[in-house]
């Protein structure tokens, strides 16, 4: 092989702070062009499928939490929706209204760390502090409805955990004053910052055929024009009563995800808004004794809600046999649960469709051409999270 | 789970595929919302083919494949579920097909078709030894490439025993609880 036709090969990763966790990428390199880009995957598998074949149904939800670590309230969604689906459980208004007021939460609280660290990646060292700093309001929710700030576990098979605390209202309110104003701050430091289009335009382009050729979804691939998200094309947990766009891109390059992730947060403050207004009274769990825990103060002065409460927590609850898939559009794209059941009271099989993962695929194709700079650009862009990739 | 009558789109598909393939298609079931097409496995790569292009089809995105082991059932041992998706109209429909053969399982890959089938075809085939026939690259995805054995089958240990790698396969196993 001559000088000129010799090919460099580089690793990136699985350590490097730009790969957002334990990605390990092999670029194959002409000079400054990458030829190819093969991601190795697996560093932070932790078999979370094969141990919930072992878990109680309710004992899966905290595993779930663990996947997509910056978005736990969509994974316990999708999980409780599955199973409530084949066990046939209504809930009530208040926990649907509720359920989408804290997702929306979430899609706020993963895009503004993918804001950040990709801000970060690119060079414009301040925008995480500053994403960081607006999360904090974020996590303080989390905390007053949970107890926790990031591992919530707070959506159960039938309703939450607890009620909703009685300041959340000024929570929420604070938040949906605040960064309206703090998103127009960050704008202004980026949308027409000579040095971010530069980084971003045309950089990583896909073509509608081609994402939906690899299964991408989610931003990735409305920022390719196609007007995708399965809360308007099959809602669920009462989306159909929200009021909202579905911003898409044109030309599917980085910026245009940018553009795309940036309107979304606009949207999703828009539906916290309406769930918080339109917040009913009522129970905060399903009715349903032998599945849904009764409450405590009953626990305490009645026979059968005690003997209902020792049963559910020793031997956990049945599921019908047989397998049901439901999909929710998480911040990534689309997260699906296939959960196949014998009958017992564990699953036999559960199945995550990780959005990150398949989003990676489109990883090659994206960076061919491209400069090795393009490809931190890139991996920021998809926004993905090691711990759902992996699983 | 409750079974429900199929819509008119749902039955046109069932028609269109019954046409089709004649026997390749062995039934049908509807549980609330979720149609499952039961198909013989040799006619999968023809099938993805025809619900890519088809003008009667035209499912544009394949969502997810998921590989299950039954390893209890007499005269089955792996079961694969195609998720097709159908951006206009909402369209969701699973495609299930059965693998007898538990020593050697393979099914024709259809990651041609659908490009996007070649890092989910990886992942079945890591964790449960399916291999799929008929395109590039198929390797380990997650779990390391010198693994002993594959994660997702029923008969491999969950907790109790710690799996084989190159650096400890000649070592008695070692359990871990």
């Amino acid at each position: 092989m001559s000088p000129a036709t010799r090919t460099m090969t580089l690793n990136l990763g699985p350590q490097h702070p730009a790969t957002h966790g334990v990605l390990r990428v092999v670029l194959e390199l002409d000079g400054e062009t990458v030829l190819r880009a093969t991601p190795h995957l697996g560093y932070l598998h932790t078999g979370i499928e094969k141990t919930a074949e072992d878990k109680l149904y309710y004992k899966v939800i905290p595993m779930t939490d663990r996947m997509d670590y910056l978005a736990p309230m969509s994974n316990n969604l999708g999980y409780v929706l599955t199973v409530e689906k084949m066990l046939g459980i209504e809930v009530p208004e208040k926990v649907k209204f509720a359920r989408v007021l804290l997702t929306e939460l979430t899609r706020l609280n993963s895009h503004l760390v993918w804001l950040g660290t990709h801000a970060l990646d690119i060079g414009a060292m301040s925008m995480v502090l500053y994403a960081f700093r607006e999360r904090e309001m974020l996590l303080d929710v989390y905390e007053a409805v949970s107890g926790q700030r990031m591992m919530s576990t707070y959506f159960r098979v039938g309703g939450l955990a607890d009620d909703l605390p009685p300041d959340l209202d000024g929570k929420i309110k604070k938040i949906l004053t605040v960064l309206p104003q703090k998103m127009k701050e960050y704008e202004d430091l980026l949308s027409n910052n000579r040095i971010w289009i530069k980084r971003l335009t045309g950089v990583g382009k896909l073509t509608a055929q081609q994402a939906l050729d690899l299964s991408v979804t989610g931003p990735l691939l409305r920022s390719t024009g196609v007007k995708f998200d399965l809360r308007k094309a099959h809602p669920y947990s009462g989306y159909e009563k929200f009021d909202f766009d579905i911003p898409i891109g044109v030309n599917g390059d980085c910026y245009d995800r940018y553009l795309v992730r940036m309107e979304e947060m606009r949207q999703s403050l828009k539906i916290m808004k309406q769930a918080m207004e339109g917040m009913p009274e009522g129970p905060y769990r399903a009715d349903v004794p032998g599945v849904v825990p009764p409450p405590k103060p009953d626990v305490l002065t009645k026979m059968e809600a005690l003997i209902f409460h020792f049963k559910i927590y020793t031997e956990g609850f049945k599921v019908p046999a047989g397998s049901y898939y439901q999909a929710i559009e998480s911040p990534k794209g689309e997260l699906g649960y296939y959960i196949v059941s014998d009958g017992g009271t564990k699953p036999y099989r559960m199945r995550v469709r990780p959005p990150s993962f398949i989003n990676l695929q489109a990883l090659n194709p994206m960076v061919i051409g491209g400069l090795v700079a393009d490809v931190i650009a890139c991996i920021g862009s998809i926004d993905i999270v090691l711990g759902e990739v992996d699983r | 789970m409750k079974q429900t009558a199929l819509t008119p789109k749902e039955e046109a598909l069932v028609g269109a595929l019954r046409e089709q393939f004649g026997d390749g298609i062995t039934g049908h079931d509807k549980v609330a919302d979720q149609l499952s097409i039961f198909v013989k496995t040799d006619i999968i790569f023809d099938l993805a083919e025809f619900m890519k292009e088809d003008p009667r089809t035209g499912f544009d995105l394949l969502a997810d494949i998921c590989g299950v082991d039954w390893i209890r059932c007499p005269d089955m041992r792996f079961e694969l579920v195609y998720n097709f998706y159908k951006i206009d109209g909402d369209f969701r429909v699973l495609i299930r097909t059965t693998i007898p053969d538990a020593d050697t399982p393979a099914i024709r890959s259809i990651q041609p078709v659908y490009p996007g089938a070649d890092w989910l075809e990886r992942e079945v085939y890591d964790m449960l030894g399916v291999v799929f026939e008929g395109r590039p690259d198929l390797r380990r995805i997650i779990t390391p490439e010198d693994l002993d054995g594959w994660p997702h089958r029923k008969d491999f240990p969950l907790t109790y025993e710690a799996p084989h790698f190159s650096h400890n396969k000649d070592l008695p196993p070692e359990i871990i609880k």
